[in-house]
């Protein structure tokens, strides 16, 4: 088996709700698509998770890829990526996630070829189901509604989202609001979803230290984790030391959190962190510095969607 | 596919010479040679250390993944090693290994089935050949040498070896004789290879911190790429390296443990004792997270566990380093056609699928036979 072509098609999906958080709002996401070609016939789908990588893909890493076979994904990772600069920090960020959907679509060329669901082909279930949290972003003020509202609204989707998906844990994005706001919509989820749900919320690095200070003193006792109080990694281990609750970071450069020991939390990216094969390397690196480690969601289609299912299963 | 029977099957091999080191010495050794059938007639070979492990197989394993897909080597460790028995420190190594050779089976046959050789599976090579440095083990005297002749042999292996392997290190094992003879061995040996060949020492902890010591302040000078296990202890060992500089490697992969121990250059891992390929190739990645170098450990292996360990290391992007190699000092690897020997310091697996090698008839039932009437080899003897 050999790959012949490789096509790359940006593509834009409205969302069913504005998504609102901390830095802005936005009616849809827009991806870009992979489709991986072979000599006997098969179509693997990857996903990158922004439209300016199809440009590369179609322009440099196709003709690179052309005579590969799928099996080999480090074969394809170095002729797309070059070895030079795929060592130690990230050279081109823009270049690795064009890669990663190369690398999905790979991933599902093997599965078709020995006839197996890509968790399979990663070793098997280690689990019943790919575990999810039930996520939402939070209410747009814009559409006319009032900050007051806001508490209420965001309780009725959290029992919705619980009782949809049965997830054992509701998380949300907070920072777009008011501290107080954000504080009573905490309290106001906890009393609607009960005492057996998790809350975790995220706020995108929009809070400063300070309001985060503030945050945390009024949700610390009912809240599971935050993602992002801050920007700053060093900000987030002053908040961990001065409240107990667990603190998540998209930070997957390991030379640089290992100067952050109370971060708990590492939150990869299938298209940042170098696909499946990079997220499973990725997963046992964060495991050994004693963090856990789980999968960011990011607006992802179907296909997007269906490389982080196999990978929670395996 | 579904996995529809296992066997696995004692044997014992003979080495070239006498393989003495600081805690035993022997001509033979005792592995398990794994069969595993499948419903479309593809055969998965695997081997792991000790003959014992074959009892582990058949009675524990064996059972409970007939019926599996080849392919889900995850689903087969859960069922063979119990989560709460695989997690965080070794609960039984022997479990492991025993595993370990169930799933370079597996491997074979998953790279049958998709006709492809294992490193191509395993991502495809990221280097021309596997590298391996040339391993030897000391003189031993018992057989009619004295600790004074014990220089000017090793230094005469030292020179044969590199010569026949082109590897670019050569690696030994000291511990066995006087450190005064040690270290005129490892002159002698510097001085018969000349500066361009990088040596390295393995003493599988068989140094008091004190006899480390005075063992490397004379050599430290003639320029020693890596010194293995000097002694028994992580801390001693951080200790060495702070007042010699010179680079230290370890078998442990607890990196739970290793974390204190900065100071610790290298981690040499054995994919048997990780109950797999690719928990080790994780490993290895883990490792440079670690800002540990990462290479393999052999354990003097036949042809089947030798084509495995030259297929990781053409995959393994972190095993840049090369990896210990004791094939050549097997009689019979087991496996029909040539043996494959280091060559221009590593070895390129032919492109046949899966592993790429196939039993000898002839040989394995001389093995099995001899495992039968002389029980285990075991590798640890009385020194």
């Amino acid at each position: 088996m050999k790959i012949t072509e490789v096509r790359a098609t940006p593509v834009s999906i409205p969302a069913t709700r504005t998504c609102t958080w901390s830095f802005g709002r936005s009616y849809g996401h827009t991806r870009t698509i992979v489709e991986v070609m072979t000599d006997d016939g098969r179509i693997g789908l990857g996903e990158a998770s922004l439209a300016r990588v199809a440009l590369m893909i179609n322009d440099e890493f196709a003709p690179r890829l052309a005579g590969i076979d799928p099996y080999e994904i480090s074969t394809a990772r170095r002729a797309c990526l070059r070895e030079h600069r795929d060592f130690g920090y990230l050279a081109d960020s823009t270049s690795e996630m064009a890669f990663s959907a190369v690398e999905i679509a790979l991933w599902d060329l093997i599965g078709q070829d020995r006839k197996l669901p890509l968790y399979r082909v990663l070793g098997g279930a280690v689990r019943e189901r790919a575990p999810f949290v039930a996520y939402a972003y939070t209410v747009a003020l814009e559409e006319g509604h009032t900050e007051a509202e806001v508490p209420e609204i965001m309780a009725g989707i959290a029992a919705k989202s619980i009782a949809a998906t049965g997830a054992t844990l509701f998380e949300f994005k907070v920072g777009r609001h008011s501290v107080a706001c954000d504080i009573a919509t905490v309290k106001a989820i906890r009393a609607a979803v009960g005492p057996r749900i998790e809350l975790a919320v995220d706020a995108n690095m929009a809070f400063g230290i300070g309001q985060a200070r503030q945050f945390l003193a009024g949700t610390a006792d009912v809240l599971g984790g935050i993602e992002e109080p801050v920007a700053a990694l060093a900000e987030m281990v002053l908040l961990r030391r001065e409240f107990p609750v667990p603190v998540s970071t998209h930070c997957t450069d390991i030379e640089k959190l290992r100067g952050y020991p109370e971060i708990d939390d590492i939150v990869g990216d299938i298209n940042v962190d170098g696909g499946i094969s990079g997220i499973v390397r990725l997963a046992a690196a964060v495991r050994s510095y004693d963090r856990r480690f789980w999968l960011r969601s990011n607006g992802e289609t179907g296909i997007g969607w269906a490389a982080m299912c196999h990978l929670g299963m395996a | 596919m579904k996995i529809t029977a296992i066997r696995a099957t004692p044997v014992s091999a003979r080495t070239t010479r006498s393989n003495a080191w600081s805690r035993g010495k022997g001509t033979g050794f005792s592995r398990t040679v794994i069969e595993i059938d499948t419903d479309e007639g593809i055969t998965g070979l695997g081997e792991a250390p000790r003959g014992d492990t074959a009892e582990v197989i058949n009675r524990y394993f064996a059972p409970r993944i007939i019926g599996l897909d080849p392919g889900e080597w995850q689903t087969a460790r859960l069922r063979c090693l119990p989560r709460n028995r695989d997690w965080g420190l070794i609960g039984d190594a022997r479990e492991r290994i025993a595993f370990g050779g169930i799933d370079m089976a597996l491997w074979d046959i998953v790279g049958k089935a998709a006709g492809r050789p294992l490193f191509r599976l395993l991502g495809g090579p990221v280097c021309e050949r596997a590298p391996f440095v040339a391993y030897a083990y000391s003189v031993d005297t018992a057989e009619g040498f004295t600790e004074a002749q014990v220089p000017a042999q090793m230094a005469e292996v030292a020179r044969r070896s590199i010569a026949e392997t082109g590897a670019s290190v050569f690696e030994f094992k000291v511990g066995r004789n006087s450190v005064d003879c040690e270290i005129e061995t490892v002159r002698a040996i510097r001085e018969a290879l000349g500066p361009a060949i990088g040596l390295s020492l393995d003493a599988n902890m068989g140094y008091t911190i004190g006899e480390a010591r005075r063992l490397i302040a004379g050599i430290v000078d003639v320029g020693i790429l890596n010194f293995e296990e000097p002694v028994a202890s992580l801390g001693e060992m951080q200790m060495l390296r702070a007042e010699f500089g010179v680079p230290m490697s370890t078998h442990c992969t607890n990196f739970e443990a290793l974390q204190h121990y900065p100071l610790i250059d290298s981690v040499v891992a054995d994919f048997h004792h990780e109950g797999g390929i690719a928990p080790t190739l994780t490993l290895a990645a883990v490792a440079r997270a670690h800002h540990r170098q990462f290479w393999l450990h052999t354990y003097q292996e036949l042809g089947i566990s030798w084509a495995a360990r030259c297929h990781f290391g053409m995959a393994c992007p972190e095993a840049s380093h090369p990896a210990q190699a004791l094939i050549n000092w097997v009689v019979d690897d087991l496996v029909l056609g040539e043996p494959w020997r280091v060559q221009d310091g590593g070895f390129r697996p032919p492109e046949k699928p899966g592993l790429g090698v196939e039993l000898d008839p002839d040989g394995f039932a001389r093995a099995a036979e001899a495992y039968r009437n002389e029980g285990e080899l075991a590798y640890l003897v009385a020194r």
